[in-house]
């Protein structure tokens, strides 16, 4: 549609919503007209008088009546608006934040870390949020919607919703690899489920749809990619660094004894540090089995060996053995 | 002395870091037609942020 064709159907529409507004107010008219000459009985209509109200007066009474149930109706309606516009952003904002985070949670530690190899990355998931933010202050800015046609906020809102539903596909991914398998998917499948998601392909640009195709073939790639030899990889890479995880934990436990001043007192009386040399020991031991687990280059165990003397030193001060 | 109460915990982090670093290091070395694919991916995800970031410019968003 041309420009000036819209112009044309804009005006068709606010004539035909005129016309139809005139009518609405002419049969409302001719209903006060009607209770006024066969509903109110004579008396009614003496009352009335005496208090100086005329028939005119009571048809001219009844049509502000009507004018301010009109103008409340909008106001209501306006309400609703805002409080719909302004929950939709405060969706938009809650589903972004929380999909951030929740893949953020699993490809920031751990064996999640591998993922990030795969394509689903940290760099990635936060220029969506970043992205995201952004757009919807300021579709949320009055100041900045007034100088933008609806189409353009439209494909804004649907970029923010595109971002989002990529997040949320991402994360469906991830816990299908927590729970012991990721399904392989097409690009296809991919498209399909953004459109099961909500995303309103008509509000896009060519140029959205493009790269929203592109975002489709990178995670179907990325399952692709996720086969039985990663989920292995990553499930054993899981179980080490938990059991790392666990020492790391008791070890700021056994800090958190040090750094008081108090409690290390009695910790030296009662020999703990002793027990903590022993514990040391096991803590190294576990990080040469960790070594040995996952079949380490010569160099890397060079690596790894050096940091387990060196630190064993530093143990020989807590009376502990390392090696 | 001087005793350094946070050097085991922070010494098991980098041993965790690198378990978790060379186990997707090896991934790829073991594997060059993966290695190739993730290269590719890696591409997509840095121009789906340009494409974003310009996106945001053409409409006067600043991210």
């Amino acid at each position: 549609m041309t420009e000036e064709q819209q112009r044309i159907a804009e005006k068709i529409a606010a004539a035909e919503e005129r016309s139809a507004k005139a009518k609405k107010e002419a049969a409302a008219a001719a209903r006060d007209q009607l209770e006024y000459d066969e509903k109110l009985t004579l008396s009614q209509k003496r009352s009335l008088s005496a208090q100086g109200i005329s028939r005119d007066k009571y048809l001219e009474q009844k049509k502000i009546q009507r004018q301010i149930a009109d103008d409340t109706e909008r106001e209501k309606e306006a309400k609703q608006k805002i409080a719909s516009f302004d929950s939709n952003i405060a969706n938009l904002r809650k589903k972004n934040r929380d999909i951030s985070k929740d893949i953020l949670k699993v490809i920031t530690k751990g064996s999640g870390q591998l993922v990030q190899n795969l394509g689903i990355d940290e760099q990635s998931v936060r220029a969506r949020q970043q992205f995201n933010d952004a757009t919807i202050a300021a579709l949320a800015n009055e100041d900045f919607r007034s100088k933008k046609s609806q189409e353009e906020l439209d494909s804004l809102e649907e970029q923010v919703k595109v971002n989002n539903t990529i997040g949320d596909i991402e994360k469906e991914i991830l816990q299908e690899l927590e729970t012991g398998g990721v399904s392989r998917m097409t690009k296809e499948d991919v498209l399909n489920s953004m459109r099961e998601k909500g995303v309103d392909l008509s509000k896009l640009t060519a140029e959205q749809l493009e790269k929203m195709e592109e975002e489709a073939e990178r995670i179907a790639k990325a399952t692709e990619n996720m086969d039985e030899n990663f989920q292995k990889a990553y499930e054993e890479t899981g179980r080490i660094t938990q059991g790392l995880q666990e020492m790391i934990d008791k070890a700021d436990t056994f800090a958190g004894i040090l750094s008081n001043s108090q409690l290390r007192s009695v910790a030296l009386r009662g020999a703990i540090l002793g027990v903590a040399g022993a514990f040391a020991k096991d803590v190294f031991d576990s990080a040469k089995d960790v070594r040995q687990e996952l079949g380490l280059s010569i160099t890397d165990s060079a690596k790894f060996g050096f940091q387990i003397t060196r630190n064993a030193k530093l143990l020989g001060i807590l009376g502990g053995n390392a090696e | 002395m001087k005793l350094d109460e946070n050097f085991l915990s922070n010494f098991l982090r980098k041993v965790k870091d690198g378990v978790v670093d060379s186990a997707g290091k090896k991934m790829l070395k073991d594997n060059p037609k993966l290695a190739q694919k993730t290269k590719e991916i890696r591409k997509a995800n840095r121009d789906y942020e340009d494409y974003l970031k310009k996106f945001a410019k053409e409409n006067g968003i600043e991210m």
